[in-house]
């Protein structure tokens, strides 16, 4: 038998049915026709893959975005504000980071209530124009000339 | 006639004088109006003493308008405030010290800065990390970088860090591996562009040992940055 003839056959094409199948089974929960129809499935699923990798990015965003909120949030329920909080925490080099902050608004109260209070008293001392005053003189601060 | 006559009579002898002037009443005779006048001005300048009397928080009234009012100076007396806030700050101070002597402050938790990342851990919690690290399954790690520790009475704030000699937080390496495969797809549409990756990052698993107060709050050691150096 001749070798050589068949060494020179070209490879069989690719059975198309399994790659339809690795579309198919990440498209197994669209509707109609983007389930079922490859060439319909093929461009939906290219899209959804690229907003895979584009959502990483805006999952960080959004968690920043969600933590500002909930510290504004807990500042203005004791009368501060979010700019005063972290510029004041800033003057009085306290380090502490959004995700860390809207943890503890939520979870640890009196902890938030006087790092609120630790910042209206230093920015009381150090004020910083345009920055408004919307509580009272915060009680129970005491300074020693620390802050 | 006679009758005529005697009204006639009545009516004259009915006077409007002077005497009986009301100092609010409206009264049709010309005579009368300089007294009406004068006793209206009287009034006025009372009640003008009276509400200038009032503004300036004056007892009694001085009926005489042409005396001008003279406003004393409004002075504060502020206490001195230092050896009251002192005494307070010891007294809580102290009682920190105590529930840290009786070990009575009962779950503690602490904001630690860990492999790029600011993480609230206490006792028992399980913190994941991306990325390689240096240490194997089984090591016992000291987190050096406390910013905050909390109990339920007090809250410690380091500015930025807390001291070493005060707070300890200890976490064991409980397992170390791959991520789940995350796809990395580019594509421009209709531009005959289109990759695919995929990437699984190393993470580790760390279980937090403990975290406790090892020094009393307001006490600091003669030398620092001493403990743990070899020499």
């Amino acid at each position: 038998m001749l070798i050589t003839r068949v060494l020179f056959n070209r490879a069989p094409k690719a059975d198309n049915f399994w790659k339809r199948r690795r579309v198919f089974k990440l498209t197994a929960h669209y509707r109609g026709r983007k389930r079922n129809c490859y060439s319909i499935a093929i461009k939906y699923l290219h899209r959804a893959l690229v907003y895979v990798k584009k959502g990483r990015k805006l999952k960080k965003k959004d968690a920043i975005e969600l933590w500002q909120q909930r510290i504004s949030a807990g500042c203005r329920e004791l009368g501060s504000s979010y700019e005063a909080l972290v510029r004041g925490m800033a003057r009085c080099q306290i380090a502490l980071d959004k995700k860390t902050l809207a943890n503890l608004a939520i979870w640890e109260p009196r902890t938030f209530k006087s790092l609120t209070q630790i910042a209206a008293a230093k920015l009381r001392q150090e004020p910083i124009k345009g920055l408004n005053d919307i509580s009272p003189p915060p009680a129970g601060v005491i300074t020693r000339g620390m802050l | 006639m006679a009758l005529m006559r005697s009204l006639l009579s009545k009516l004259s002898l009915i006077q409007i004088s002077p005497k009986y002037l009301r100092p609010n009443g409206i009264v049709n005779s010309i005579s009368s109006s300089r007294y009406i006048l004068q006793v209206e001005t009287t009034e006025k300048c009372a009640i003008r003493t009276l509400r200038s009397a009032a503004f300036n928080n004056y007892e009694g009234v001085k009926l005489n308008a042409a005396q001008q009012t003279s406003a004393e100076p409004q002075q504060e007396v502020l206490e001195n405030q230092h050896d009251l806030e002192l005494a307070v700050t010891k007294e809580t101070i102290t009682k920190v010290n105590n529930q840290i002597e009786e070990n009575s402050h009962g779950r503690l938790f602490a904001v630690i800065h860990f492999a790029g990342k600011q993480r609230r851990v206490t006792d028992g919690d399980l913190i994941m990390v991306e990325g390689t690290h240096p240490t194997n399954v089984g090591d016992v790690i000291r987190a050096e970088k406390v910013l905050l520790l909390g109990s339920r009475d007090f809250t410690l704030l380091g500015r930025p860090l807390l001291r070493p000699d005060l707070v300890r937080v200890e976490a064991t390496v409980v397992e170390k591996s791959l991520t789940h495969t995350k796809t990395i797809f580019r594509n421009r549409r209709r531009k005959n562009y289109m990759r695919i990756n995929f990437c699984r990052n190393h993470f580790s698993i760390l279980r937090i040992n403990c975290v406790r107060l090892e020094g009393l709050v307001d006490q600091r050691p003669e030398v620092e940055g001493v403990e743990g150096r070899i020499f």
